[in-house]
């Protein structure tokens, strides 16, 4: 493709570190707790495993169609009359899944920091960094998510580890206690939200070295898996089981005890600062996304008119979607698993098995469709 | 009135991205962000305004509902 902006290896795996762990802390440890307990991080290692092995059928189909994204690929594949409806279920469940972060995002900045400022104030605000990030295209997300991704991970493995001397170790040490159905239990939710990252079927096609493009997954998700577990496990080996478990953010409630030379305390804001920076550059990466495989669907020749629009819509969305917190809970631990993995997994295997079945590969990047103008990603 | 300045904000907004792609005659790009500018102000207006709009949260729970019920999610 001309003009085809291209990410390295390094900048591949922070978008996605970015990604796995704002939606996973975001999403998760309280549910997480309170269903598997104090083996949280089993279930967070068993999900990371099994999303690796997902990322393997990403990373292979990325390979047999290169230069291809899934939106390519699936109509290739399936043919316009049904790849054109299954390719379109990527950009909404991107977009579905983005406005629920939205949600998360705005309701924890109202109810913890700025409880007097509207919650559309929050949200517009949001939005505006959001869509500005999306414009800009997908080399200045990843360089942004160069720099911020690292300064996440250590400030998560920071905070948990200025705790430690407050943590009393018998909360956890009794792996498996109540046996394995917890833990499996848990492995569909945590899962179902550490494959939003499939959004590197979309890298993919952008990455100049697509062959470790697997690879780059697996540290990513590795990474992020790790530091999530990391933080959940800290906060109950502070807290309990149990009042980690009815805490809405494990991780917050880490942040708000940790104390430094018994002068600098009160560090939570930073964390709120940090964590919110990477939901922004999380949602800014999964809005350009949106927008580029919505641009390959409709056979655009460019994606960046639709970024702004798209966010219009996400802001009235992220307000209808659910009464309250309470509410986007339950539908997370109930029925958003379900639906997250049918796309996430149950897409992609029927595409890979309707390839594998058919014979299909990709034609390479360096020759376009020939019934749909050339399309150039943003710069 | 929130409603009318809401739809105003929307539409204003919506021209800045329409009117350049007619003039480079980009139609299909104009006429899939004018789909997502009209879909945005009709959620941002309905839900100033109270109307009863498809909630995409609905769709998915009465379509996914019953396998995560026998899937024992919840």
């Amino acid at each position: 493709m001309k003009g085809r902006t291209e990410i390295s290896t390094s900048q591949f795996i922070w978008m996605l570190v970015s990604i796995i762990a704002s939606f996973t802390g975001s999403f998760v440890p309280s549910i997480l707790i309170q269903t598997a307990g104090s083996d949280a991080w089993i279930t967070l290692a068993v999900a990371c495993v099994l999303d690796i092995g997902l990322a393997g059928v990403y990373a292979y189909m990325g390979l047999r169609f290169p230069g291809a994204t899934f939106v390519t690929y699936a109509e290739e594949t399936l043919g316009p009359w049904l790849g054109k409806p299954v390719a379109l279920m990527f950009p909404c469940f991107f977009l579905f899944v983005s406005c629920m972060l939205l949600h998360t995002i705005s309701n924890m900045i109202t109810s913890l920091f700025l409880p007097g400022t509207p919650g559309p104030v929050i949200t517009l605000a949001t939005l505006a960094v959001v869509a500005y990030g999306a414009r800009a295209g997908l080399e200045t997300v990843a360089r942004a998510a160069e720099m911020l991704g690292p300064l996440f991970v250590i400030a998560g493995l920071a905070g948990t580890l200025v705790v430690t001397p407050h943590i009393r170790a018998e909360f956890i040490m009794r792996p498996l206690a109540h046996g394995p159905g917890p833990v499996l239990a848990a492995v569909p939710l945590a899962l179902s939200v550490m494959a939003i990252c499939i959004v590197m079927a979309t890298f993919q096609a952008h990455h100049n070295e697509p062959h470790r493009s697997w690879f780059a997954k697996s540290v990513a998700v590795t990474t992020g898996a790790a530091l999530i577990a990391v933080i959940t496990t800290g906060a109950m080996a502070l807290f309990g089981v149990e009042q980690a478990g009815s805490t809405r953010y494990p991780d917050l409630a880490l942040a708000k005890v940790i104390t430094i030379g018994e002068f600098v305390e009160r560090v939570e804001i930073l964390w709120v600062v940090v964590a919110v920076g990477a939901g922004i550059l999380s949602l800014s990466i999964l809005l350009w996304n949106i927008a580029s495989e919505l641009a390959l669907v409709f056979g655009l020749q460019e994606s960046r008119p639709l970024v702004a629009p798209l966010a219009g819509l996400m802001l009235p969305l992220s307000f209808l979607m659910f009464a309250g917190q309470v509410d986007a809970e339950a539908f997370i631990r109930s029925d958003f698993p379900v639906y997250a993995l049918s796309v996430e997994t149950g897409l992609e295997v029927l595409v890979w098995l309707v390839a594998l079945a058919r014979g299909k590969r990709g034609r390479g990047q360096s020759s376009p469709r020939k019934d749909r103008p050339e399309w150039v990603p943003p710069n | 009135m929130k409603v009318v300045l809401a739809l105003i904000a929307y539409l204003a907004a919506g021209a800045l991205e329409i009117v350049p792609l007619l003039k480079r005659r980009q139609r299909r790009e104009a006429g899939l962000t004018a789909a997502l500018v009209l879909a945005g102000a009709i959620y941002s207006a309905g839900l100033l305004g109270g109307w009863p709009l498809p909630n995409p949260v609905h769709l998915i729970e009465t379509l996914f509902h019953p396998l995560s019920a026998r899937l024992g999610l919840r």
